[in-house]
């Protein structure tokens, strides 16, 4: 042992502990994050507990732990748990403590309903009846319950019906009615330079497409009226845990199930049926609900813009600096300055481009190009477009940095083999040395995305928003809206994780977004890191 | 031949199109990303050019008012649209006068004037509150109100309204006002009057509308020079033995200071923007700001909080702005000065000419007007951020409600009447702090698990150690700041003592894996590779984990009395934050380890072989190899890393926006929040208005994290490429 000590094995063990404590951390974090994040979607038991007082309690349990009161003898001695009791337009509260030693008895009731509704959060409670405007369709829970699945369906498709007409019909209107406003505000503005005549054609043209337009706007609202109403004929009557009977309109039932009648593959269907509405709907109740795809096809379009913007500059300075710049001490520098470039905090990009690319590219084009809708910015406020350019700026620096080294990577035999076989040194650079550097390019370009992706901060400034009703793509012309504000998964986790009102209710959905981003992050850098060792084992063969 | 000489010929083109396309671009590029930290500098430098004062036209008003009138008639003012200016005259009217052309466009006479005569009046800088004392010891109070009318888009004139206000009886003897001072706050009046040399008669009405009268005295061999209210009918007092009374109104007026501002008699004494605090001139040319400040718990008194920088003549009149702190003073020689309150700087002066009567500022604060005699000079005002200065950025100014000068960062308050704050040192400090507690948990995990990844793992294994570590590095700090702020920051809250007891338990129990190791058998260990023991050590730690949580609360009640965070506050003084440094510490060590680890890897294990294999030949075991031989050589590059490191921390803003409660307080405590550069920029920026002075003050904040990483990075950069030369040379 001692001669142990003193040839250093403690001091090693000591160092491999510095190592064993990031790997847990990483390990944890990780595994922290993917069984919140994962495990929200399953469908739980729901318990039914009474305490001593008499109260009835219905609802998931989601937490446990040692009531912490310091000072007194029963410091962590009890427990307590945490329920999820929905019913928050009932009782005001989603979640309850409650201390294990007031609980009298425990149950499974099997007719409790978990439903998932259009506002205030999850109801728990037991069916009594369904009606159908004044006729009675089921009493009793195992009648309502058999009688459920295709009233939720026929709510669904009539839900979808709505949000066409809402969206497709009602949004194609708004948007033409919107585009007349602008038309005449510019016909206005061209009249006051003195052109009357013209403007004043113009205007009785927009003023009958108006009226056309306001006509059939009418027209649609009453059909959604009509809908509306026919989908709110079906009532689906619940009884809470406390006897309070509560009725809900079944077209404002998104999901519901007998969370204690599920076996293992009903539930795993239920998880599934989550899952996809997590990935493919839209959010709900601000974002503490529903789903997050504006905000992944934001983050999507939002890299893919970045890339675009970012790739062929970084390689084109790369190239520069690499194989046309004459080697000394200026391209040192800047060599020096663009690595440095990468390690400057994000935030510092994020004002630049809002003092530059918001305010002052911006404000440009709309004086220019937009001024029918001035005072009301169009380009002179956060954006995608200025988003993408500003992490394209961030960016830029990593992808020279990756370029850079895969051009050095490539033997210096390759490029003298083609100058010696009469090439000029573009035709090198075309056919031999960026082909042979492009996965070193490619790695670079990758992390560059991943690097992307994660960035929140400058984004808060440029043109992310919690919500934004219309996606950058869509069906008007010119489809692509590079102006309009976005959605972004990493500024999801804070928005609803910090400025949401109800942080308990939105911690699961921060938790799943976060293993979202991660996913996406984390398979990038994957993919990076194969690229890199296939690229490695690549030269060292072709070194022979 | 021929075509193939035209193909050659074409590719030469190509090619020296390539070449002035690929420079071109590639200097562009990087000339676009280095104009950032042009741009941002250029952003902040309008917040330290001065402010400008350029003539105007001048014109000739019709007024009966003289520069003898100048502190007895001080009713002189301008509308928000500046065009019209408005006096008190002797003869009972209000007169309006056209700025543009100085003649009198209307005349309004005092309301209930009867067979009075004006003997002085006064106006307030927001609201536009006339009184006008009167010779029979009454008070006719008034307010301007000016209606800007419109056609289509462009203002066409104001109309202008004196509402009248009542009149009230300030000197129950009758005796003429010769000064009056008037303030209107939330429903309740306040009139104070000066009735003789050394008394003022005060009149106040209470909320319920009740009238109530004292008669206030100075010491009787002094001359009252001034009378002026304050917020919530607090009074002031200039004499001519140079010392200001003060008194605040409670149920009755109580004299609460009288303070020596000058040994010369008060030639100028105003209550600045808000009430708060006054600004009071001597005959000597002495400008002093004065405001009340706590100078132990229960006790408040007057205190020279500002000293302005002299002014060559005597001043007479002080002009305040209604929007911001700046104010013009007078000088007996026609010197006009513009400065500012809390950053006590001169913003622009204007040389002697013509003895001003009357000095003010426009309402919206664009323009500084002079009335002498009859001649009205207008001054273009352009004063966009006379709140900055190198004092109110990095220095200490004292600020109204505190007991002392204060670093203070506060760029909004409750009204706008509130000093802004905009110090950046609490915002630099946090910044550092922050960083240096990453960095103090960050380093040693980082370098350790460095070193013994590249000296002490086979391999194969540290093949796939090296990625795990770097996809860590890859984690959205978004993702990392939210399980701190909503997850890590109520764990440490529960088991604070648990936490820290971590600290020595695990390297402890996870260093005693070497007996562990030794009792197993050396047939097993001999074969396994190096680097298995990682294997043993996690679950060791783990169990280190587990002890530290479980004793914790026996611990928690054995040395704190049960409650750490109780503790804290009774013995040390020490409040405990959720959000706090040991978080910040923790999560933001956690997104900066992996870059520490990585460079040091790297460093490490490019230390040439044969010196290791040279170290361990002459008998040295494999530790003192790693210490003495490649430690040394390698240090260099760990210091780049560790810097690399410093600088990632230093920028971080996602993780301390959530992990900390983002308030700007200033001392070393672990369980304190920050508020950083970063964090603040991304707080505030949204609503600070494009090219407001709280915007350019962010720019600065973020110019200043550009050149303190920017530097930072330089100087690793520099030393890393040092090492590799030197590398190459052994």
């Amino acid at each position: 042992m001692r001669s142990n000590a003193r040839r250093g094995e403690p001091a090693i063990w000591l160092a491999g502990s510095g190592l064993g404590i990031c790997l847990l951390m990483i390990g944890g974090m990780i595994g922290l994050i993917l069984i919140n994040g994962l495990g929200f979607f399953w469908p739980g038991e729901l318990v039914q507990i009474t305490l001593k007082d008499g109260t009835v309690l219905l609802g998931e349990v989601t937490g446990r732990e040692q009531i912490p009161q310091p000072g007194t003898p029963q410091h962590l001695e009890r427990s307590r748990i945490q329920m999820k009791l929905g019913n928050r337009d009932l009782t005001g509260t989603d979640f309850r403590w409650i201390d294990e030693d007031a609980i009298v008895s425990r149950q499974l009731p099997g007719d409790a309903l978990y439903v998932e509704r259009r506002e205030y959060g999850p109801f728990i409670g037991r069916p009594l009846r369904l009606s159908e405007g004044e006729r009675e369709v089921a009493s009793g829970s195992a009648a309502v319950i058999a009688a459920l699945d295709p009233v939720i369906e026929r709510a669904e498709r009539d839900r979808a019906a709505i949000r066409g007409l809402e969206r497709d019909q009602l949004g194609a209107v708004n948007y033409r009615m919107e585009q007349a406003r602008l038309e005449q505000r510019r016909l206005d503005l061209r009249a006051q330079r003195g052109d009357a005549g013209s403007a004043a054609t113009g205007s009785a043209e927009i003023e009958r497409q108006t009226a056309v337009l306001k006509e059939e706007y009418a027209r649609l609202e009453q059909q959604l009226v009509a809908l509306a109403a026919e989908g709110s004929r079906t009532q689906l009557t619940l009884q809470a845990a406390d006897g309070t009977e509560k009725q809900l309109s079944t077209i404002d039932i998104f999901r519901l199930y007998p969370a204690n009648q599920l076996s293992m593959l009903d539930r795993a269907r239920v998880y599934g049926s989550r899952l996809w509405e997590f990935l493919s709907g839209d959010p709900r109740e601000s974002n503490t609900e529903g789903g997050i795809f504006p905000a992944i096809f934001g983050t999507v379009m939002m890299v893919m813009l970045m890339t675009i913007l970012a790739v062929p500059f970084g390689v084109l300075a790369a190239l520069y600096l690499r194989e046309y710049a004459r080697q000394g001490f200026f391209v040192r520098a800047v060599r020096i300055a663009v690595n440095n470039l990468a390690g400057v905090p994000s935030i510092v990009f994020g004002v630049f481009g809002l003092g530059f690319f918001v305010y002052i590219v911006g404000g440009a084009i709309d004086r220019t190009f937009y001024p029918e809708s001035l005072p009301t910015p169009t380009f002179g406020t956060g954006g995608i477009l200025w988003a993408s350019l500003t992490l394209g700026l961030l960016t830029v620096p990593v992808v020279i940095v990756a370029a850079e080294e895969a051009l050095a990577a490539v033997p210096r035999s390759m490029r003298e083999a083609s100058l010696a076989a009469g090439a000029t040194t573009f035709q090198t650079i075309m056919r031999v040395v960026l082909p042979a550097a492009a996965p070193g390019i490619l790695t670079g370009v990758i992390l560059a995305m991943a690097r992307g992706a994660g960035e929140v901060a400058p984004l808060m400034i440029t043109g992310v928003v919690k919500l934004a009703p219309d996606l950058p793509l869509d069906g008007f012309f010119p489809f692509v809206h590079l102006e309009r504000k976005f959605m972004h998964l990493g500024f999801h986790i804070y928005d609803v994780g910090f400025q949401s009102p109800n942080v308990e209710a939105a911690k699961p959905m921060v938790y799943a977004t976060s293993v979202l981003l991660l996913l996406i992050v984390v398979a990038l850098n994957l993919t990076a890191i194969v690229v890199r060792n296939r690229l490695r084992r690549r030269y060292q063969t072709s070194a022979f | 031949m021929a075509a193939a000489s035209k193909r050659i010929g074409r590719l030469r083109r190509i090619d020296r199109a390539a070449v002035l396309v690929i420079t071109l671009g590639g200097i562009g590029v990087v000339v676009a990303v280095l104009g950032i930290l042009a741009f941002v500098v250029g952003e902040t430098i309008p917040l330290f050019r001065a402010a400008a004062l350029t003539p105007r036209a001048s014109t000739t008003v019709q007024t009966a008012l003289t520069q003898a009138d100048a502190e007895a008639l001080r009713a002189i003012g301008l509308d928000e649209y500046r065009k019209y200016l408005f006096t008190i005259e002797r003869d009972g009217v209000v007169a309006f006068h056209r700025v543009e052309t100085g003649e009198r466009a209307t005349v309004m006479p005092i309301p209930g004037l009867g067979s009075a005569v004006v003997t002085s009046s006064s106006r307030t800088v927001t609201g536009h509150h006339l009184a006008a004392g009167l010779s029979d010891g009454r008070a006719a109070l008034m307010q301007v109100r000016s209606i800007p009318q419109y056609e289509g888009q462009a203002l066409k004139d104001v109309s202008i309204e004196v509402l009248d206000n009542g009149s009230v009886q300030v000197d129950q003897a009758n005796r003429p006002l010769t000064q009056v001072s008037y303030v209107e706050q939330e429903g309740q009046r306040f009139v104070a009057a000066l009735v003789a040399d050394d008394e003022i008669a005060y009149w106040w009405s209470s909320a319920e509308g009740g009238e109530q009268r004292a008669a206030l005295k100075v010491q009787s061999s002094h001359r009252i020079t001034h009378v002026r209210i304050g917020r919530n009918g607090a009074l002031l007092a200039g004499t001519s033995a140079g010392a200001v009374y003060h008194w605040s109104l409670e149920t009755t007026p109580e004299l609460t200071d009288v303070s020596p501002v000058s040994a010369a008699p008060i030639t100028a004494l105003e209550w600045m923007l808000g009430g708060n605090s006054w600004l009071a001139a001597g005959e000597d040319g002495t400008i002093s700001g004065w405001l009340r400040a706590s100078i132990d718990d229960d006790r408040q008194a007057m205190v020279r909080a500002h000293t302005f920088e002299r002014q060559a003549a005597p001043v007479t009149a002080v002009a305040l702005s209604g929007r911001e702190r700046s104010f013009a003073t007078a000088g007996r020689d026609g010197a006009i000065v513009l400065r500012h309150q809390t950053s006590e700087r001169v913003l622009a002066a204007l040389p002697p000419a013509g003895l001003a009567s009357a000095v003010m500022i426009s309402p919206k604060s664009d323009e500084l007007l002079t009335l002498e005699g009859g001649v009205l000079r207008r001054y273009a005002l352009h004063n966009p951020h006379p709140e900055i200065s190198w004092t109110t950025l990095f220095g200490k100014p004292w600020y109204e409600g505190y007991p002392g000068p204060a670093y203070v960062w506060q760029s909004t308050g409750a009204t706008d009447d509130v000093e802004p704050k905009f110090s950046l040192v609490p915002l630099v400090f946090g910044t550092l702090k922050g960083t240096l507690y990453a960095m103090l948990f960050a380093t040693p995990l980082a370098v350790a698990a460095a070193l013994y990844t590249s000296q002490f793992v086979d391999p194969l294994l540290r093949a796939k150690i090296k990625p795990t570590v770097e996809i860590m590095a890859a984690l959205p700090s978004v993702v990392i700041g939210f399980l701190a702020g909503l997850y890590l920051a109520a764990v440490v809250e529960r088991n604070l003592v648990a936490v820290l007891l971590m600290v020595p338990l695990l390297p402890l129990i996870g260093t005693s894996g070497v007996g562990l190791w030794r009792v197993l058998p050396k047939t097993w260990t001999g074969r396994l590779k190096a680097g298995t023991e990682i294997a043993l050590i996690v679950p060791l730690l783990i169990l280190a984990g587990w002890i530290a949580v479980t004793i914790g609360p026996g611990v928690e009640s054995w040395l704190f009395g049960g409650d750490a965070r109780i503790w804290l506050k009774d013995h040390w003084d020490l409040t405990y934050d959720q959000r706090n440094c040991l978080v910040v510490g923790i999560a933001m060590g956690f997104a900066v380890i992996p870059i520490i680890f990585t460079i040091s890897e790297d460093a490490f294990s490019s230390v040439p072989s044969s010196l290791t294999a040279a170290s361990l030949a002459l008998g040295a075991s494999r530790w003192q190899t790693a210490v003495h031989v490649v430690l040394p050589t390698a240090s260099p590059g760990i210091f780049s890393a560790v810097m690399i490191g410093f600088g990632r921390a230093v920028g971080e803003t996602m993780i301390v926006l959530m992990a900390t409660g983002n308030t700007p307080v200033m001392d070393w405590s672990i369980f304190n929040g920050i508020r950083t550069l970063s964090a603040n920029i991304a707080v505030e920026i949204p609503e600070a208005p494009n090219g407001g002075t709280l915007y350019r003050t962010l720019f600065l904040a973020a110019a200043i994290l550009f050149v303190m990483t920017f530097i930072i990075n330089t100087i690793a950069e520099i030393i890393r490429q040092r090492l590799r030369q030197r590398y190459k040379a052994i």
